[in-house]
C-alpha cells in the first residue's frame, strides 16, 4: 500500500523576480487523494505545471514511481502515466466528444501512428466509459459537439477523460470551481473511483468543505513555500495554515 | 439491440455517391463531353487539389498556416522535370523519387521551422517558398531560369502511357480519389486528434502524450509529399513548367481554398480547389477587375463564412436535425399527455 | 566599395525595419500577422508619388497630405479587415482576410495608377563620395528619417502615457476596458501608427527603385528580419533587418541572382542554431 508514486524533492522556481516555488518537499502515495491548497497565488498550479512538465523546474527532483523525470518534456511524463485536468476544461473545440474522449484512449493505448492509421483496435473502452458516466451521473450522445455540454458536465468529462487514459497519478487542477453542489459531489465520487483503482491524486482546490472530506493528506503552501503538512483534521487546526487563510483575506 | 436496417439514409446517400463519381469518372473524358481546354482545366483542378488536401492536413486538422505549399510543388515538380529531361530518366520512375526527396526535404526543413510557433512559423514558411523561387529561377543549368523546362515528356507507368487529357483526367482522377480517402481515414485516427489537439491547445496536447513538436513535422511532412505528387503531375500533364505557378502568391490560394471550402472538411479542399480553378474561367467577362473582387471577395467570406462552405452545410444540417429532435420530443411529449 | 555596400545594406535594413516594427506593433496590438504589409508599404509609394507628381504639392504641404492619407488608409484597412473579425474564435480567419486585403489593394493599384512602374525623383538629387564610394544621397536620407521616424514611435509606445494605453489594450482588451480603455480608439491607433511608418518608408524607397507593384514583396524581408531578431521584440525586429539589410547588400560580393536565397538561407540557419532569434528570450507559455 505504502508505494510513493510521485516525490517532489527540494523543487525550486521563479518567474523574474517572483518566487513560486520554494524548496518544495511533496509525495503522493498509491491510493491517496493528496490535497493541494493554499491561497490565492500560493504556486499550487505553477507547481503542478511543474510535475506534468509545463515549465521546467529551476533546481530540484521530481520522482515518478522511482524514476527521476525531472528532465522529461510534457509529453512523456504523460505516457509514463501522468494525467491532469485543467482550471477551465479544455476540449478540442471543433471536434465531437468521442474524438475529445478518444485522445484520452489514446494516451492510454499508446499506439503508434501507423498501427492506428491501419485500424489497430486498443482495448475497448466502452462499458468503462459507462461505469464513469454512472458516477458522473449524466449521459450524452457522443457524436455531439462538446461544446453543446454545460459547463459542469464539461469539467467532469475532463475528469473522466484524464481517468479513460488509465493515469497512475492524476493531477487535478480545481475540478469543483464553479460547479453546484450536487457536481461537486459526482467530482468526489470520480476521484474516490480513482484511488480506489489504485491511482494517486493530487488536488488542488478551494473547496474546503470538499478538501476535508476527501483528501487523505493534505500540502498547504503559501507564496510558494510549504507551510504545513498531514492529514485534514491537523491542517484544519494548524495555526500557521490559519494565519495564512486569514492574512490572505485581509490582505483581499 | 435494435435489428439493422440495411438501406439507412447515410447508406443511400454514399451509394448515390458513389454513383456521381463514377458517371463523372467516365462521362466528363468521353470525346465531346468538355472541351478540350475545359478538360485541361478539370485536370488542373484535380492537381490543385491533391496539393490543397495535403495542406488540408497542416491547417485544417493542424492548425498551422504554411506559405510553403506552392514552394514545396515547385521541388516536386523540377526533380520530375529534370529527372526526366536532362537525364532521360521514366517519367513515373521520376514521381517516384521526386515524392521520396520531396518527403526527406520536407522533414529536415519541418524540423527546422517548428522551432518557431504559429505566425513565427508562417513567416519563415515564406522565407523558405521565397528561396526556392529563387533556386527555380536562377539555378540555369538545372532549372533553365524564368524560362523553365519545357518538353518534359507524358507521363509512362511502363504498361501504360498517358498522352492526351482524357487519359490524364482519369489518372487525376484516381489519385485524388486515393488521397482523399487517405486523408479522411487520417481524421480517424489518433495521429488527426493528436493533431487537432494541436491545434486547439499545445498544452493540453501534451498532457495527453501527444509529442507537439513532431506531430506537426510529420504533418509538414504529409503535406511536402501531397504536394510533391502534385508537382510531380502538373510538370508531366502540362509538359512545361516555369518558377511562376510555385511563387508564394499562388500559396496563398491554396490557402484560400481549404478556406473556402471549409477549414473542418476534407471534401471542403474539394469544394475550395475546384471552386478557385473554374471560377476564373468563367468569371472572365470581369476581366480587369476579377482579381480585385476576387481579393475583396476572401475578406468578406472570411467575415460571413469563416468556416467556408461547408461550414455552412454543417451548420444548416445542425440546425436541421435539433429541429427534428425537438420536434420528436414535442411529439413524444404530447403522446404521453394524451 | 565595402563603405558603399554598408551604407546601402543599412537603409535597405532600415526600410525593413519600419515596416517590421509596424508589424510588430499589429501583432501585439491584435495578435495577428498582417499579410498585407508589404502592400501598404507600396500604397504608401502610390500615393506619395501622386501628392508630389499629380498634385505638384510643395514638401510641407505634401508631408502633412501624407500623413493624413495614411491615416485614413490605416483607419480603413483595420476597420474592413480586423475590425468585424475582432470576435472570431479563430485567428487564422484574420490571417486569411489580410491575404484577401493584399490581392485587393495590390489590384486597387494596378487599376488605379497602371501597371507601368512610375519614376519618382529623390528629394535632393545628388550624389556624394565617401574615399572612392559614390552614392546617392537618398540612402543617408533613409537611414536618417527612418531612423528618426523609429526612435519616436519607440519613446511613444515605451515611455508615454499613449503607449502605456495601447500596450494595456494588447495585453488585455477586456481588462483595459474595464478601467476605461476603449480598445477600438487603441488599436486604431496603432493601425494608424503602423500604416504611417509602412508608408513612410515606401515614401522613401520609392526614388531607389521605380514605383512599381514589386514594392510589395520587401515584407517579406521584413518577415525574415523579424525572425531573425527574435520574436515579438521591437529591438530585436530593427536590428535583426538591418542585419537583413546588410546580408543582402553583401552577398552581392558572392553572388548576384541568389541574394534573395542568401537571405532566407541565413534565415533558416538562425532557426537551427538559435531558434529564439538573436533577442529572443525563452518564453514559457502560460498554462
Amino acid at each position: 500500500m505504502e508505494r510513493v508514486l510521485l516525490e517532489v524533492r527540494d523543487v525550486n522556481k521563479a518567474f523574474g523576480g517572483v518566487i513560486t516555488a520554494k524548496n518544495v518537499d511533496m509525495k503522493v502515495m498509491a491510493g491517496e487523494i493528496h490535497g493541494l491548497i493554499g491561497p490565492n497565488g500560493a504556486g499550487k498550479t505553477t507547481l503542478l505545471n511543474l510535475i506534468s512538465g509545463i515549465y521546467e523546474v529551476d533546481s530540484g527532483h521530481i520522482f515518478f514511481e522511482g524514476n527521476e523525470i525531472t528532465n522529461l518534456p510534457a509529453h512523456k511524463r504523460a505516457r509514463l502515466g501522468l494525467g491532469r485536468t485543467f482550471q477551465s476544461p479544455r476540449f478540442m473545440n471543433r471536434a465531437s466528444i468521442k474524438d475529445n474522449l478518444e485522445l484520452g484512449t489514446d494516451l492510454r493505448n499508446q499506439f503508434t501512428y501507423i498501427q492506428s492509421f491501419f485500424g489497430k483496435k486498443g482495448a475497448d473502452f466502452y462499458s468503462e466509459l459507462e461505469e464513469l458516466m454512472e458516477i458522473a451521473g449524466f449521459t450524452f450522445d457522443w457524436n455531439e459537439h462538446i461544446t453543446s455540454l454545460p459547463y459542469g458536465q464539461q469539467k467532469l468529462l475532463e475528469i473522466v477523460r484524464a481517468m479513460l487514459a488509465h493515469p497512475t497519478v492524476i493531477l487535478v487542477d480545481e475540478p469543483a470551481a464553479g460547479l453546484n453542489k450536487q457536481e461537486q459531489e459526482r467530482v468526489s465520487l470520480l476521484l474516490r473511483k480513482a484511488v480506489d483503482s489504485g491511482m494517486g491524486v493530487v488536488l488542488i482546490e478551494h473547496t474546503m468543505e470538499m478538501v476535508m472530506n476527501i483528501c487523505d493528506n493534505i500540502t498547504v503552501l503559501n507564496f510558494g513555500e510549504v507551510i504545513a503538512k498531514g492529514k485534514p483534521q491537523e491542517i484544519a487546526t494548524n495555526p500557521q495554515v490559519i494565519e495564512a487563510y486569514l492574512g490572505g483575506e485581509n490582505d483581499a | 439491440m435494435k435489428k439493422k436496417k440495411i438501406l439507412t439514409p447515410k447508406i443511400i446517400g454514399k451509394i448515390i455517391v458513389a454513383i456521381i463519381i463514377i458517371a463523372a469518372f467516365i462521362i466528363i473524358p468521353l470525346p465531346g463531353v468538355v472541351s478540350r481546354y475545359m478538360l485541361k482545366v478539370y485536370n488542373d483542378g484535380l492537381i490543385y487539389f491533391i496539393a490543397a488536401l495535403g495542406l488540408s492536413v497542416m491547417l485544417g486538422m493542424g492548425g498551422q498556416v504554411t506559405y510553403s505549399t506552392a514552394g514545396i510543388m515547385g521541388v516536386g515538380a523540377y526533380i520530375t522535370a529534370i529527372l526526366s529531361t536532362k537525364y532521360g530518366w521514366n517519367t513515373g520512375l521520376a514521381i517516384i523519387v521526386a515524392l521520396i526527396a520531396g518527403a526527406i526535404f520536407s522533414f529536415v526543413v519541418g524540423l527546422a521551422l517548428f522551432r518557431l510557433k504559429g505566425s513565427y512559423f508562417s513567416f519563415a514558411s515564406i522565407g523558405l517558398t521565397n528561396l526556392l523561387v529563387t533556386i527555380f529561377s536562377n539555378w540555369m543549368e538545372m532549372t533553365e531560369g524564368p524560362d523553365g523546362i519545357t518538353r518534359i515528356p507524358k507521363l509512362d507507368v511502363g504498361f501504360m502511357k498517358f498522352t492526351d487529357f482524357n487519359s490524364y483526367f482519369r489518372l487525376l482522377f484516381i489519385i485524388a480519389i486515393i488521397c482523399y480517402l487517405f486523408v479522411l481515414r487520417l481524421r480517424k485516427t489518433s495521429y488527426g486528434r493528436a493533431l487537432a489537439s494541436v491545434r486547439d491547445n499545445e498544452i493540453t496536447a501534451a498532457s495527453f502524450g501527444v509529442n507537439c513538436y513532431m506531430t506537426k513535422v510529420y504533418s509538414f511532412v504529409i503535406a511536402g509529399v501531397f504536394a510533391c505528387l502534385a508537382g510531380g503531375l502538373y510538370a508531366v500533364h502540362a509538359g512545361f513548367i516555369s518558377p511562376e505557378p510555385f511563387k508564394y502568391d499562388q500559396s496563398a490560394i491554396y490557402l484560400i481554398m481549404i478556406m473556402l471550402g471549409g477549414v473542418d472538411s476534407t471534401f471542403g479542399a474539394f469544394l475550395g480547389a475546384s471552386l478557385l480553378t473554374i471560377i476564373p474561367e468563367k468569371m472572365r467577362w470581369l476581366n480587369e477587375y476579377y482579381k480585385l473582387i476576387y481579393g475583396v471577395g476572401v475578406i468578406i467570406l472570411m467575415i460571413f463564412m469563416p468556416m467556408g462552405l461547408m461550414g455552412i452545410i454543417d451548420n444548416f444540417k445542425y440546425k436541421m436535425i435539433g429541429k427534428i429532435k425537438k420536434r420528436k420530443q414535442s411529439n413524444a411529449i404530447e403522446t404521453e399527455a394524451n | 566599395m565595402v563603405l558603399q555596400l554598408f551604407i546601402t545594406g543599412i537603409s535597405m535594413g532600415m526600410l525593413y525595419a519600419l515596416m517590421a516594427m509596424g508589424l510588430i506593433l499589429i501583432v501585439k496590438a491584435v495578435g495577428v500577422l498582417n499579410f498585407a504589409h508589404g502592400q501598404l508599404f507600396m500604397l504608401g509609394a502610390y500615393i506619395t508619388w501622386s501628392l508630389t507628381n499629380q498634385l505638384k504639392l510643395p514638401l510641407w504641404a505634401m508631408i502633412i497630405a501624407m500623413i493624413v492619407c495614411f491615416c485614413i488608409v490605416g483607419l480603413s484597412f483595420m476597420f474592413t479587415v480586423y475590425w468585424p473579425l475582432r470576435n472570431s474564435p479563430w485567428k487564422v480567419t484574420v490571417v486569411i482576410s489580410t491575404l484577401g486585403a493584399s490581392i485587393a489593394l495590390k489590384e486597387a493599384v494596378r487599376l488605379i495608377w497602371s501597371f507601368i512602374p512610375l519614376l519618382s525623383k529623390p528629394l535632393i538629387d545628388k550624389v556624394i563620395r565617401i574615399g572612392d564610394a559614390v552614392m546617392n544621397v537618398q540612402y543617408i536620407f533613409i537611414i536618417i528619417i527612418s531612423g528618426a521616424l523609429m526612435l519616436f514611435v519607440y519613446f511613444l509606445f515605451e515611455k508615454t502615457f499613449i503607449g502605456k494605453i495601447m500596450q494595456a489594450t494588447a495585453q488585455n482588451r477586456y481588462a483595459a476596458e474595464l478601467i476605461g480603455i476603449p480598445s477600438v480608439v487603441a488599436i486604431a491607433g496603432t493601425y494608424m501608427i503602423s500604416m504611417c511608418m509602412s508608408g513612410v518608408g515606401g515614401w522613401l524607397a520609392a526614388p531607389l527603385f521605380l514605383v512599381s507593384q514589386s514594392l510589395g514583396t520587401f515584407a517579406q524581408k521584413a518577415f525574415a528580419g523579424i525572425v531573425v531578431g527574435g520574436f515579438g521584440s521591437i529591438k530585436g525586429a530593427v536590428v535583426g533587418c538591418v542585419l537583413v539589410g546588410l546580408i543582402e547588400s553583401f552577398s552581392i560580393l558572392i553572388t548576384d541572382a541568389y541574394k534573395d536565397a542568401v537571405v532566407f538561407g541565413v534565415l533558416i540557419l538562425v532557426l537551427i542554431i538559435r531558434p529564439t532569434g538573436i533577442f529572443g528570450e525563452k518564453i514559457e507559455e502560460k498554462a
